[in-house]
């Protein structure tokens, strides 16, 4: 018998309209698993600030369906094991680090005993430690940003939304805060990130979600993600002319069948991802004396696939549109008629 | 019950580190001990710890003038003054950014994220403000207190209704601010609208007092005219009586007591009464119309009043519960000065009065001035204290339905 662990996050068509008409979520449906990085993406006003918030109910949803945790969105007493870290997030000046960590550690309700236990580890986890006993007023931006991650795991909690966690911090503390998060995920947490630094997320990140206007264009594991769009890029070296180039091209492109090959200098790349269907041009190169100065299955980056995702909703907006228009513009004809 | 006193810790931490309540603590412990220089010997009162002497009668080491005094001086002035007004100025200003930066951006969402309830969170937040307040004001009071216990030997516990009386008075402005703040997160108009509030609130408070007390002059005017009148047309008939037997005597006595000069002047002193009933009832009617009219206007300003917040006959309550009323002994000797120089028609330089009242006048103002002092202290502090804080839960209710479905 087998038992099927209960996802993180598991929501469907969370929709959430504005006052004033602006739809911000038009039906989101969202998987997370426990124990992951899930990284969400996004253009400026795709909505993931409004989704995160609906899920910490700090934003009302005009319609959600599915649980957080074990608990139904929206459920308070489920954010008890929530751990959040707001994009901007301001502390109150007059604390200092280790009064803030207490602070909004006791409002989620952690006891005097464990506050005081788990206070010291994170400090000395995001490196905060001498700075513990100072007033945050005096703590740069970089130092807020940590003990922002520091406050969002004092009540070890089961999951964690992160809102912008890099924001600010220098490349050495975003080293860091990718340790911290990847030590999270080793003690079983899930880590939820919002980022615009898709490097980042992409050095972290077990599955991600691409969300455009309101709605997931995509969701999945990077492997997921860019399966079908690999290739292999075989370089040779640059003596060779341009004639042993398209005797090459011409003898694999017959070999390889319906693969398609494209040249580009003294590159060759194969779209496929299987190592046998780059053998023939391996042997159409050989075959022509030119010398292979390099071979590598290359797969897109998470940027290129945020901007193709963008660009593909984009483009299937627009036709949208088109196509509307030009029906009103037919019922305009018609009507004319 | 751990979310709400980190809360309420949080909003001690905040306050403290605010210089405006340093500043505001420091003016009290000033106030305290400029007070605590006031005493009293067998000779009179001595100023500065006895720096100064002022020779007196009445303000004597255990007299009853010595307490009115210390007690007068506290509930009059140090409380009416500077708590009811300087420090709660202060602390309106030191509180109007609490809520407001509670709910910007960045701290709000954070602090919403946790597993509290927005109810609770509001309130806990709201009842942290009131800190401020009830915090400068027990440190005050605690000081009056040891004060007035080493200057008159008596341990005055009254003193202490000053905290919730205050705090009352300041919570019955800070909703306002509350409400602006949820509305606007802006400092300033918080601020701003809740000392309009408090403005407007004085507006028809002294509206209605300026009507209370002319309407009721008024009605004393009447009354004390229409006694006049009776007193006088008792003496006609007595001295008709008197004119009848003078012209017709019967027997030798009222022969010899009726001689021409006598009837003639029972007849100017008759007349003479009659032109002053008429007078009178001029007078009567005249009080009378305006009494009714500004009965009318204090009728629709008091029906006005009895929704809003009284932080004025809230700060009266002190009087009642320190057991002491200055601004009557002060009436009180007011009133007699007026009537012994309208008396002997002389002040005490020998100068003559020129347009003083008359002793009529004077006794009328003061039927009047008593007959509102038993009115507003006849009012039932449930009532005051009842009717504006029911103002204060509806708007704290508003502000809180607001707070609660908002989307941040």
């Amino acid at each position: 018998m087998t038992t099927v662990q209960a996802q993180a996050i598991d929501i469907r068509q969370v929709r959430k309209t504005f006052r004033g008409g602006v739809e911000a979520l038009k039906g989101v449906d969202l998987t997370v698993s426990p124990g992951e990085i899930f990284g969400l993406l996004g253009p400026n006003g795709a909505g993931k600030s409004t989704l995160v918030k609906i899920l910490l109910t700090i934003v009302k949803p005009s319609h959600a369906e599915g649980r957080l945790l074990d608990g139904a969105v929206g459920d308070k007493r489920v954010l008890r094991r929530v751990g959040y870290l707001p994009e901007h997030l301001r502390f109150p000046d007059y604390l200092t680090g280790r009064q803030a960590l207490d602070y909004f550690a006791a409002l989620a309700g952690m006891d005097r005993s464990a506050r005081r236990r788990r206070s010291p580890e994170l400090l000395d986890l995001v490196g905060m430690s001498e700075w513990a006993g100072q007033r945050i007023a005096k703590y740069s931006k970089g130092m807020r940003q940590r003990l922002g991650v520091a406050q969002s795991l004092m009540n070890e909690p089961d999951l964690v939304f992160l809102d912008e966690p890099t924001d600010g911090v220098d490349p050495v503390g975003r080293r860091d805060i990718r340790r911290i998060l990847e030590h999270a995920r080793d003690e079983g947490r899930t880590v939820f990130i919002n980022s615009h630094l898709l490097g980042e997320l992409e050095m972290v990140c077990d599955r991600v979600a691409i969300l455009v206007q309101g709605s997931v264009a995509r969701q999945g594991t990077m492997d997921a993600l860019t399966s079908g769009q690999r290739a292999f890029v075989i370089r040779v070296a640059q003596e060779t002319t341009q004639e042993q180039i398209s005797a090459i091209a011409q003898a694999a492109a017959r070999s390889v069948g319906s693969i398609p090959l494209e040249t580009s200098g003294s590159e060759f790349r194969l779209e496929s991802e299987n190592p046998a269907g780059a053998q023939p041009v391996i042997d159409a190169i050989r075959k022509s004396g030119a010398t292979i100065i390099g071979m590598q299955l290359r797969k897109p980056s998470l940027e290129e696939l945020f901007l193709q995702t963008v660009g593909d909703t984009a483009d299937a907006a627009g036709a949208r549109i088109g196509k509307s228009r030009s029906k009103r513009g037919d019922g305009k004809q018609r009507s004319a008629k | 019950m751990t979310a709400t006193v980190a809360l309420l810790l949080d909003s001690v931490r905040l306050l403290m580190a605010r210089k405006l309540f340093v500043i505001t603590l420091g003016i009290s412990a000033l106030l305290v001990l400029i007070y605590s220089m006031i005493g009293f010997d067998e000779n009179g009162l001595s100023l500065a710890w006895g720096l100064f002497h002022i020779e007196s009668d009445i303000w004597v080491k255990d007299s009853p003038g010595a307490r009115t005094m210390l007690l007068g001086i506290f509930s009059t002035f140090i409380a009416s003054i500077w708590l009811a007004w300087g420090a709660t100025i202060l602390g309106l200003i030191s509180t109007a950014t609490i809520l407001p930066d509670f709910l910007s951006a960045g701290s709000i969402d954070l602090v919403l994220s946790k597993p509290i309830s927005r109810v609770q969170l509001f309130l806990v937040k709201y009842a942290g403000a009131l800190f401020f307040m009830i915090a400068q004001i027990s440190l005050f009071c605690v000081g009056v207190f040891f004060v007035l216990g080493l200057r008159l030997g008596e341990w005055n516990f009254g003193v202490f209704a000053a905290i919730p009386l205050i705090t009352a008075l300041f919570s019955f402005i800070y909703c306002i601010s509350a409400l602006v703040a949820v509305l606007t997160r802006s400092s300033i108009a918080a601020l701003l609208f809740a000392l309009l509030f408090w403005f407007g609130l004085w507006i028809v408070q002294s509206t209605e007092q300026v009507l209370n007390a002319i309407a009721t002059q008024q009605q004393v005017t009447a009354e004390r005219s229409e006694a006049r009148i009776e007193s006088l047309e008792a003496a006609i008939v007595r001295r008709q009586e008197a004119l009848e037997k003078a012209e017709n005597p019967e027997s030798l006595v009222e022969t010899i007591a009726s001689n021409p000069r006598r009837i003639e002047s029972l007849k100017n002193q008759i007349e003479a009464d009659r032109t002053r009933i008429v007078r009178l009832e001029q007078e009567a009617a005249s009080a009378q119309n305006l009494g009714a009219a500004l009965d009318r206007w204090h009728g629709a300003i008091n029906g006005v009043l009895l929704v809003l917040p009284k932080t004025q006959q809230t700060l009266q309550l002190l009087d009642r519960a320190m057991d002491v009323d200055l601004q009557s002994e002060i009436e009180n000797s007011m009133f007699n000065a007026q009537l012994e120089v309208a008396e002997t028609g002389e002040f005490e330089d020998g100068a003559q009065t020129r347009m003083m009242p008359t002793v009529e006048q004077i006794e009328t103002e003061r039927a009047a001035a008593e007959r509102i002092r038993d009115d507003y202290q006849s009012r039932s502090a449930f009532v005051t204290i009842g009717s504006s804080l029911a103002f204060e839960v509806v708007i704290l209710g508003i502000a809180c339905f607001i707070f609660v479905r908002r989307d941040f």
